[in-house]
């Protein structure tokens, strides 16, 4: 432990950070003084003893609205940092280890999917589907998803043609054996570092999609949103309807990247020299 | 080289058609129908059929693909839903503001980006070095949207200060001009430059671990020239392609920082036309950014041969 923290003094504290928030998140129904969608209080209330962070325009509770925010985050960052780089390496296997045609559609439809910019993909998805926790998830996923199939198809391309592998089809392995039970963990590192690298802009894209009123529906808590939209008239009053949940969400973000970058430094042993030398 | 260009070049309009597809079947898939949105509810329902009947909106849909890509190829970009006016005389009174943003975004990030880049690796390990790395993971994780708010809002908090909102082209009035344009360039350069550095800072410490620098070295170089001569060229070529995938996403960072600037550029008339399922010019600025793109990618591949000789493309 005390070896983990001299090594990686930054992802070390990333990740108590990230514990904090995962507790938050978990603890958000104790710990909100109120409820994070009621109309109970005056608008655009100063801090009191009652609204610690005050109110916003519609008389919610900032820090409630905040604390719960936590949530959205988290469930949308990870849940769609997982599928986006769990279909990424589905994907990545077929096309690295079968080859020919569909390794061909794989990499065309990637190159077509990468000449789309981003958001305005993701504008699409969202608004074909309508607006939703889920929509933003599958939106989020399925970006990941092209974004991550070329290192992975890489690292597959890396793997196939080692001795390992020429052995265990020499002993009768079929295809699904050798790509799950051989190729896949010898790729896992790099699975995980393309996981780690997506987690963090993830969720930057759900605050970049909720803030332009397309990610997820009011009144529904999330850091972007509580930015966006009229709540920036009123800033100059009352500055902590903005700056809460915007210290909060890159306070969240800053952590992930940390760790991050300590698991890839980690798992990594030529970027561990390199980190340290 | 000149049939490497060629073969890439070829590959370009298949695509682009099938970005084009793409999008243009998912348009039709967004529910709500945009000419009773254009023309607003006291539309009667014979009205609505009307425009919908010279649009060719009532011909099955791979007509209407095959019919836009006719006109797209006579350089017809078709007309706004919502404005009514050509898309083309849109683009290009929304252009300026954009490209500025961008091309003065591209040259100060390379340049911060770069030479810090370089001054951490150069002096690793150093004071200077923790700061300039744990600076760039911290301003890689405030959102632009957040910060740019900040940097507009609290000048004006602290002395009043609020930048113009209405947009004034360089050559009529350049101070206007930049006072607008320095926050969202600002933003955008701090974010962009971080991850630049990042990247640059770790090819040149593969680099000066090179026998050539070593060389240099001990023929009694001075330091300075060692990186300038040495280094700086053999770093440049990794970063150039980092360049190339980053105007990419600049392109679509445009879009949350003129949103918030309320900068009527490109990204702006993205956003709002996807809102309104303002087909054609949807489709005209996917496969327009789409061409930018892949452009941008050719560019660099192009730009690794004249880096470094031994790259060769057949």
């Amino acid at each position: 432990m005390a070896r983990l923290v001299s090594e990686f003094p930054l992802g070390v504290a990333g990740a108590v950070v990230i514990l904090v928030i995962i507790a938050v998140a978990v603890l958000a129904p104790v710990l909100a003084p109120h409820s994070p969608t009621a109309t109970s209080f005056a608008p655009l209330e100063g801090p009191n003893a009652r609204n610690l962070l005050g109110t916003d325009r519609t008389g919610r509770d900032v820090l409630s609205r905040t604390i719960w925010g936590s949530r959205t985050s988290l469930m949308v960052g990870l849940v769609a940092a997982v599928l986006g780089t769990g279909a990424a390496t589905t994907m990545g296997l077929i096309s690295g280890y079968f080859q020919r045609w569909p390794d061909h559609l794989i990499q065309r439809g990637s190159e077509v999917v990468a000449m789309i910019p981003d958001l305005i993909l993701l504008f699409m998805i969202v608004l074909a589907f309508g607006p939703g926790v889920w929509t933003v998830i599958a939106a989020l996923s399925f970006g990941g998803a092209f974004a991550g199939v070329r290192v992975v198809r890489a690292g597959v391309l890396a793997e196939k043609n080692k001795d390992y592998v020429e052995a265990a089809k020499a002993l009768g392995a079929g295809n699904g054996r050798v790509i799950f039970r051989h190729i896949l963990p010898n790729i896992a590192s790099l699975v995980v570092i393309q996981a780690t690298i997506r987690l963090p802009a993830v969720i930057l894209a759900e605050a970049s999609l909720s803030f332009l009123g397309l990610g997820i529906p009011p009144p529904h808590p999330s850091w972007g949103a509580d930015l966006g939209g009229p709540a920036r008239t009123y800033f100059r009053s009352q500055p902590y309807i903005v700056l809460a949940p915007g210290l909060a969400l890159s306070l969240t973000v800053l952590a992930v990247s940390l760790l991050g970058d300590a698991i890839r430094d980690g798992l990594d042993p030529r970027l561990r020299s390199r980190a340290n030398r | 080289m000149g049939r490497y260009v060629l073969r890439r070049l070829v590959m370009l309009p298949p695509l682009l058609v099938a970005g084009a597809a793409l999008v243009f079947f998912m348009l039709r898939v967004v529910p709500g129908d945009p000419v009773r949105a254009a023309l607003g509810t006291e539309a009667t329902e014979e009205e609505v059929e009307a425009l919908r009947q010279a649009l060719g909106w009532n011909d099955p849909l791979p007509v209407q693909f095959v019919r836009w890509l006719g006109d797209l190829a006579r350089g017809d970009l078709g007309e706004s839903l919502v404005s009514r006016q050509s898309v083309s005389g849109q683009l290009a009174e929304r252009l300026p503001p954009t490209v500025e943003v961008l091309v003065l975004a591209m040259l100060l990030s390379t340049t911060l980006g770069v030479s810090f880049g370089v001054i951490s690796a150069v002096y690793r390990n150093s004071f200077l070095d923790h700061l300039v790395r744990i600076g760039s993971v911290a301003a890689l994780s405030v959102p632009a949207f957040f910060a740019l708010t900040l940097l507009i809002v609290l000048p004006s908090q602290w002395w009043n200060y609020v930048p113009p909102l209405t947009y004034e082209p360089i050559w009529e009035d350049p101070v206007t001009n930049l006072r607008m344009f320095v926050p969202p360039v600002l933003i955008l350069s701090v974010e962009m430059s971080a991850s630049l550095m990042r990247y640059t800072r770790s090819v040149s410490l593969d680099v000066l671990q090179q026998d050539y620098i070593r060389t240099a070295r001990a023929k009694g170089l001075r330091e300075r020239k060692v990186v300038i001569n040495h280094m700086l060229k053999n770093t440049s070529i990794p970063v150039v392609t980092i360049l190339g995938a980053r105007f990419a996403g600049l392109l679509g960072g445009t879009v949350i920082l003129e949103q918030v600037m309320s900068i009527q550029g490109i990204g702006q008339f993205a956003y709002q036309s996807v809102k309104s399922k303002d087909y054609s010019v949807v489709q005209s600025l996917t496969v327009y950014f789409g061409l930018l793109v892949i452009l941008s990618h050719l560019i660099v591949d192009i730009s690794y041969a004249m880096l470094d000789p031994r790259i060769r493309y057949r």
